[in-house]
């Protein structure tokens, strides 16, 4: 009897907490799927968001230092951007001195300088010819 | 026939007497076909089966997600391995997919119920490099744009069952662009026939998300970040830069109506995930300027060329968008709907795919748009016409590439991610 009412009230929190989740707006999903052999769509990683928190985030004071700073990873940093890109050992560098001066300045309450130097960086990636 | 024939022999006599430059990796081949010669290649088309356990989970697991509006209906039309840009042949005999790889596919529906019955290689005996653009004239011409290369197939109706079809260069590999230029990115080249000039427009994707400084003048000789239009029968090339300030286009197609030019283009990456918009352009008229490296998208300036003057004579020849779209969204191919199957609202609309980018947070694209026009011939509303190719979990099913208009009036779809080209109709 006791495990019953455990499970009906562990449900209704978590039920609530879904219905919470959906007056906050609708969801904003990234995620990655593939077909299985016996022809089903697997999600295998989907990260969610709410409309609410997106838009938050777009117009946080920091979100272009933040964008500027992903933008750079996946672009000179993570391997699939990296090699999309005819990159020098200096090139590369450089752009890795201006994002670590930009993310210090960003860190440090200085967003519009941060920006600044992670634009330069972001500068370099645009002029650099693509494979 | 005659005039094809007529046309082979002028060009077999300027090629006696001019050395063409092939560097394929496939001169030889080209030379003997070009000369209606056999390659010797004993090379066979690959044959992609269509009745399968593939096709089968396509119906069940992507066909009911998709969202049309009322009355229409969307059903797999073939299984196309990376089908990109499609080109329609006359009479029903076949529809030609180019990808970003080396193959061009035919599909073909042989017992008339608008299914293809057999996917196929189309000519396997030459090596193609990125054919993605394929265009059919109306007289008959297969046009296949390459990553640095143009090659004309004049008789590809009637040799498109053989391994060995004549294929002649329009323009030689490595002259399309400086090889210099050639990238993997930004080079899936587009093409269409202009019916006012006869001749064949090439769009020209620069190869940087932001040209720099340093190559404008190559480029704007050139064509890179443009689009070109020359001759499509051998001889005297007559190629011409037609616009420039153009990022990275994957859409065009003349508005039967008034004959302008309209194109998609694809807008600078790094800059914030909702700016800056991708676009849909007119070409009132030839030589006009699209803003690219100034503008990223719309009127947005990029963060590289902020604060720098616009030289005039680009500004004195800018034309803004007529319609900007979400962005990151790729917007890729478009045509102009001249069917009668659809109803009267969609009667010379604008149908264009958007591919989808993972380069923003919240996931959009992968869903058919369409581009109303007014009276003037000028966009006046932009909607979605098909989605559901996205996942409420952000994973996409597919990734529309390419919108054509299908014999009867459906339009067909590629979906690159899918390997899947789809027929939507309507039916009432």
């Amino acid at each position: 009897m006791i495990k019953k009412t455990l499970l009906i009230i562990s449900f209704l929190v978590v039920w609530s907490g879904a219905s919470f989740s959906d007056t906050e707006g609708k969801k904003i999903c990234t995620g990655f799927g593939k077909w299985t052999e016996d022809g089903e769509y697997k999600v295998i990683r989907s990260k969610c968001i709410t409309e609410k928190e997106y838009q938050a985030s777009l117009s946080a004071p920091d979100y272009l230092c933040k964008y500027y700073q992903k933008s750079i990873w996946k672009e000179s940093e993570r391997a699939y951007g990296k090699k999309q890109y005819k990159y020098t050992e200096k090139s590369l560098a450089k752009i890795n001195t201006l994002k670590a001066e930009g993310k210090a300045l960003c860190e440090s309450g200085k967003l519009k300088e941060g920006e600044l130097k992670l634009v330069e960086a972001i500068a370099i990636i645009s002029h650099t010819r693509m494979n | 026939m005659k005039k094809i024939l007529s046309t082979l022999s002028t060009f077999l006599f300027v090629s006696s007497i001019a050395t063409s430059v092939f560097a394929a990796g496939d001169e030889a081949t080209i030379k003997k076909l070009s000369s209606m010669y056999k390659s010797g290649d004993t090379t066979q088309a690959i044959v992609i089966p269509q009745d399968t356990k593939f096709a089968a989970n396509v119906k069940k697991n992507i066909l009911p997600n998709i969202n049309l509006p009322a009355g229409f209906s969307i059903s797999v039309f073939a299984v196309v391995p990376d089908a990109r840009h499609m080109a329609v042949a006359r009479n029903k005999t076949t529809v030609w997919i180019g990808t970003r790889k080396d193959k061009v596919w035919q599909a073909t529906d042989r017992d008339m119920d608008d299914i293809a019955d057999t996917v196929e290689q189309f000519a396997p005996t030459v090596k193609f490099d990125i054919p993605n653009g394929v265009c059919f004239s109306d007289d008959g011409h297969l046009y296949v744009a390459e990553r640095n290369r143009v090659l004309w197939f004049p008789a590809a109706e009637y040799f498109m069952e053989s391994p060995d079809t004549v294929a002649v260069p329009i323009i030689d590999q490595g002259n399309l662009i400086p090889v210099e230029e050639e990238s993997y990115n930004h080079t899936a080249r587009v093409c269409a026939v202009n019916k006012a000039d006869n001749k064949l427009y090439v769009s020209l994707g620069q190869p940087h998300n932001v040209a720099p400084a340093d190559k404008l003048d190559l480029y704007q000789e050139v064509g890179i970040g443009g689009m070109i239009s020359f001759n499509r029968f051998p001889g005297d090339l007559d190629r011409k830069v037609v616009a420039t300030g153009i990022r990275n286009s994957v859409g065009h197609a003349f508005n039967p109506k008034d004959g302008s030019l309209w194109f998609t283009d694809n807008q600078v990456d790094g800059m914030g995930d909702e700016t800056p918009p991708g676009e849909l352009n007119k070409m009132p008229k030839m030589g006009m300027w699209y803003g690219h490296p100034y503008t990223g998208g719309g009127e947005v300036r990029t963060n590289e060329y902020k604060g720098k003057t616009i030289p005039k004579a680009d500004a004195d020849r800018y034309v803004k968008p007529q319609v900007e779209m979400i962005a990151h969204a790729a917007d890729l191919g478009m045509m102009f709907y001249t069917g009668k199957q659809f109803p009267k609202k969609y009667h010379n609309a604008i149908f264009s795919a958007q591919h989808g980018s993972w380069n923003a947070v919240k996931p959009r694209g992968a869903r058919v748009m369409v581009t109303y026009l007014d009276s003037k011939g000028n966009a006046s509303k932009t909607e979605p016409f098909a989605d559901g190719w996205m996942t409420d979990m952000g994973t996409y099913l597919g990734r529309p590439v390419d919108v054509q208009q299908y014999f009867d009036g459906s339009i067909l779809v590629s979906d690159d991610k899918a390997g899947i080209v789809y027929r939507i109709k309507y039916e009432g």
